[in-house]
């Protein structure tokens, strides 16, 4: 498969993480994954901002147990973009 | 388009295992969750048992409840992942399904045709035995899905 099939929106590794944890679950906390990757929110923000200007992913803020939550998740055009590039990863490994 | 080296690649490749991994292992709900979820359930159905006016009263307080139970577990875990989701997760899911729908039809079957009275209340202590047996299967089934994708 040619390197062409890679999207370059994912491609970066700490947007091809936070695909691969949006992908394993339906809405994952902001906080969640920063915890997860280990970075600094402004770093996540930067990369999230990525993701969701390509269309790839959704934020939601709601306030629930009277704190402010950001709800991530991946959109269907971003779950299918992700299957994509993970399929195309691996057909290029073998 | 991004040009990779086979290294990048399989270096990409072990990122998104990682990240898989710390989702499943992030995924751990509260040991009390699906014990929770069952007597909710099961509650629901051995209500049955009485007046039908009492499966009408509790079925907005059991789906609030239901509501908050889900809500305190996405809080707590900081994420929610669908129980249909595809992979094993799926059969599982449907298996509980079946199950309890067998459950509840055989109870109907005692309760209507037998006069089996306390089938629905053998039938709601079965679907609490249900839930708490198949939701950590589910998990089972969901790092197990991680691993492998």
């Amino acid at each position: 498969m040619p390197a062409a099939a890679l999207d370059p929106m994912i491609h970066a590794p700490l947007r091809l993480q936070i695909c691969a944890m949006l992908a394993a679950a339906d809405i994952v906390e902001f906080a969640a994954v920063r915890e997860m990757l280990d970075v600094s929110e402004s770093v996540l923000s930067k990369h999230v901002k990525v993701l969701a200007q390509a269309g790839y992913a959704a934020v939601r803020k709601a306030t629930s147990d009277h704190r402010q939550r950001t709800w991530l998740a991946l959109t269907p055009a971003g779950r299918k973009a992700f299957a994509a590039h993970a399929a195309a990863l691996r057909s290029l490994v073998g | 388009m991004p040009s990779t080296s086979e290294t990048e690649r399989s270096d990409a490749l072990r990122l998104m295992a990682s990240a898989n991994q710390s989702m499943a292992t992030r995924l751990q709900p509260p040991a009390w969750y699906h014990l929770a979820l069952g007597l909710l359930v099961g509650s629901f159905v051995a209500l049955r048992e009485g007046p039908m006016m009492w499966t009408f009263a509790a079925l907005p307080i059991h789906a609030v409840a239901l509501a908050v139970l889900v809500r305190i577990k996405r809080n707590r875990m900081g994420m929610f992942v669908n129980g249909y989701r595809r992979g094993r997760t799926r059969w599982v899911a449907l298996g509980a399904l079946m199950l309890s729908m067998t459950v509840i039809m055989a109870a109907t079957y005692a309760e209507l045709e037998l006069r089996l009275f306390g089938a629905y209340l053998v039938a709601g202590a079965a679907i609490v035995a249900i839930f708490t047996t198949m939701g950590p299967l589910w998990l089972g089934a969901y790092r197990r899905d991680l691993r492998e994708s």
